[in-house]
């Protein structure tokens, strides 16, 4: 079977715990089930972290995985991080995964599947597990487009719209399959967005007439709330205020495909 | 004269003149034991005989949820029709319609009582009544099992006739990415509610699984048909049966069929598909207290991709050439065979005695 994807580990610093967390990441891709095909991966590095994290890859062996680690000398904000990784990918589909992050060994081999099927798309997303920094389970995400309660009798369950969108925002692209061309065609993630770059990613991405399917599977183990995490930082450091403009300005922004100034007027 | 008419009714035997008659209560909703006689009728109509299907009641309108290949027979009321029967026609009756074998036990023809259910049998039986009192000799019954519960209440002066039923070859899996929603099949609804409740109530985390009671169309008020009813079993990953008085249960076949995880209470007579030496075939239990936990169980396998869940659905494809409609209609045609050729030896050695008797 013909690889779809390439799967994106954007790292912005380099340390023994990076490492200890990074190995069992790319384990967790090197380790899945039932695929007959080495799973590209790149890793998008800041420029600091680069040479010892390059150095790290050669020195260990990842068998089953076609590795690459980038030097990206540009904007090193994750949503910069994965832009400039995209320019690098040759496959129909990318995924994001969190370098503290692991994936169910089944997922890959069930995405296939699911590519096989609906290539219509243009994200699917999976159902996360959150789990705390001791490994312990606190709930899902993205589910939630599979109730009915969410779901008026008109929408097909399992895809998101934009009213979805406008009642719920809490979903995540960690481990979403994103088409590569649709990503470029509506402009990739905005920089200029905090905090709810992803939610007004989704939103663009429906507007502008792509499908968004959740994949009903865990395919992907998310430590929430980790140290040092970008949304932790965001959860600590800004206020409420700041966060609803974020989200309003989200709501604004995604009928825009170019990376607009925000003029915050709080 | 009489052994004129007796050589008449041989001659019919054997060129397929014989008729079938199959009363049915009146259809209010889709029910497997009806299909089942429908199939019947739809069978012997395609060995080329002249078949009616005869409703107890006041409806004939033909089941919406039944498919036109099998509802190629006539549908009359019973109370209407005007037909001629004779000791070479075949009259069918289901165990429910004991009226229907008080009023008919006169009318000179084969007749069978057509057992599947003995929660209806004996529902409709006044107590201490047999269906010889009826004349009723033949019973069909469908699985082993209902065969040695029923003759060892209505002993063993009977023919008994088994035959495996035979599930419709659209009940199976053409669906690969199956989805978190959860077909409940039920005879009760309040077992149904409280299975559903503590589900909830005991597993939050899975408030966003929906259960699908099967009746409509998700997106419509339409009612579902058999095919429509396949198409959703086929679509989700497990489902949920109880119906503690089952005599048979085709559902879990269906799902099986389709290779949808079933999780049911296991019935008073046990099914006899499941009775096979280190099978699980999906999740069973006595206790409807347990079903909640079970439930989660699967829907854990289920998102996860778990190796047990590709072990429980390999053991479905054991039903793979297992009760299919074909092998199901051969057993069918064997057993009206069966009957016709005993009814026919009797007309002949009461030609022969009558003929040694005029000599």
């Amino acid at each position: 079977m013909k690889n779809n994807y390439t799967i994106i580990i954007p790292v912005h610093e380099f340390n023994d715990k990076v490492k200890e967390y990074l190995t069992l990441s790319l384990n967790s891709v090197n380790n899945q089930k039932k695929i007959k095909y080495k799973p590209s991966v790149l890793i998008v590095s800041s420029v600091r972290a680069f040479d010892e994290l390059n150095k790290f890859i050669n020195e260990t062996e990842f068998s089953k995985i076609k590795l690459e680690v980038l030097k990206n000398e540009g904007d090193s904000s994750f949503q910069g991080q994965m832009n400039y990784a995209s320019k690098y990918v040759n496959t129909k589909y990318f995924m994001y995964l969190e370098y503290d992050d692991e994936l169910n060994e089944n997922y890959l081999h069930r995405a296939d599947k699911y590519f096989e099927e609906m290539s219509d798309v243009g994200v699917f997303l999976n159902i996360l597990i959150n789990v705390n920094e001791e490994n312990k389970p606190i709930n899902l995400t993205n589910e939630m487009a599979w109730s009915r309660q969410f779901n008026d009798k008109t929408s097909d369950l399992g895809y998101l719209n934009i009213d979805h969108l406008t009642q719920f925002s809490d979903f995540n692209i960690s481990g979403a399959f994103i088409d590569t061309k649709m990503f470029k065609n509506i402009g990739m993630l905005k920089t200029k967005i905090e905090l709810s770059f992803v939610y007004e990613f989704l939103l663009r991405a429906l507007n502008s007439g792509y499908k968004v399917f959740v994949i009903p599977k865990i395919g992907y183990k998310h430590v929430k709330d980790r140290d040092g995490s970008l949304f932790k930082k965001y959860m600590l450091e800004m206020s409420t205020i700041d966060r609803k403009f974020w989200f309003e300005t989200a709501k604004k922004e995604y009928f825009f495909n170019n990376d607009r100034d925000i003029v915050k007027d709080v | 004269m009489e052994i004129n008419k007796l050589k008449e009714n041989v001659d019919k035997i054997k060129n397929k003149k014989s008729k079938f008659l199959f009363f049915i209560p009146e259809i209010t909703e889709p029910v497997a034991s009806i299909y089942e006689i429908f199939f019947h009728a739809h069978v012997m109509k395609k060995e080329g005989y002249d078949v009616k299907i005869l409703v107890n009641g006041d409806s004939k309108e033909k089941p919406y949820w039944i498919e036109d290949e099998i509802l190629d027979v006539d549908i009359e009321l019973a109370s209407e029709v005007k037909l001629k029967v004779g000791v070479d026609d075949v009259v069918v009756i289901p165990e429910i319609l004991t009226n229907v074998f008080e009023q008919t036990k006169n009318i000179p023809s084969i007749r069978v009582g057509l057992l599947q259910s003995v929660d209806y049998m004996l529902n409709a039986l006044l107590p201490g009544g047999t269906w010889k009192q009826f004349g009723v000799n033949n019973i069909i019954t469908t699985s082993k099992k209902l065969k040695n519960l029923v003759s060892g209440v209505m002993g063993n002066n009977y023919n008994y006739y088994t035959y495996d039923i035979g599930i419709p070859n659209y009940f199976q899996n053409k669906v690969v990415n199956k989805i978190p929603t959860i077909p409940i099949v039920y005879r009760n609804q309040n077992d149904i509610t409280k299975i559903v409740k503590m589900f909830y109530l005991k597993y939050p985390q899975y408030s966003w699984i929906s259960f699908d009671g099967m009746v409509y169309d998700s997106d419509t008020t339409k009612q579902l048909s058999r095919k429509d009813f396949a198409e959703k079993i086929d679509k989700s990953f497990a489902a949920v049966w109880i119906d503690k008085i089952s005599s048979f249960g085709t559902f879990p076949l269906e799902c099986m069929k389709s290779k949808t995880i079933p999780i049911g209470i296991i019935p008073d007579i046990f099914p006899e598909y499941l009775d096979v030496e280190d099978k699980t075939f999906g999740y069973w239990s006595n206790n409807i207290y347990e079903i909640p936990d079970m439930i989660a169980s699967v829907i854990n396998n289920y998102l996860e991709d778990t190796k047990l869940m590709d072990k429980i659905i390999k053991e479905f494809d054991y039903f793979n050439n297992k009760y299919t409609q074909e092998n199901s209609e051969k057993q069918i045609v064997e057993i009206y065979s069966d009957l016709l050729n005993k009814r026919m030896i009797i007309l002949e050695e009461q030609i022969k005695k009558i003929e040694e008797d005029e000599k």
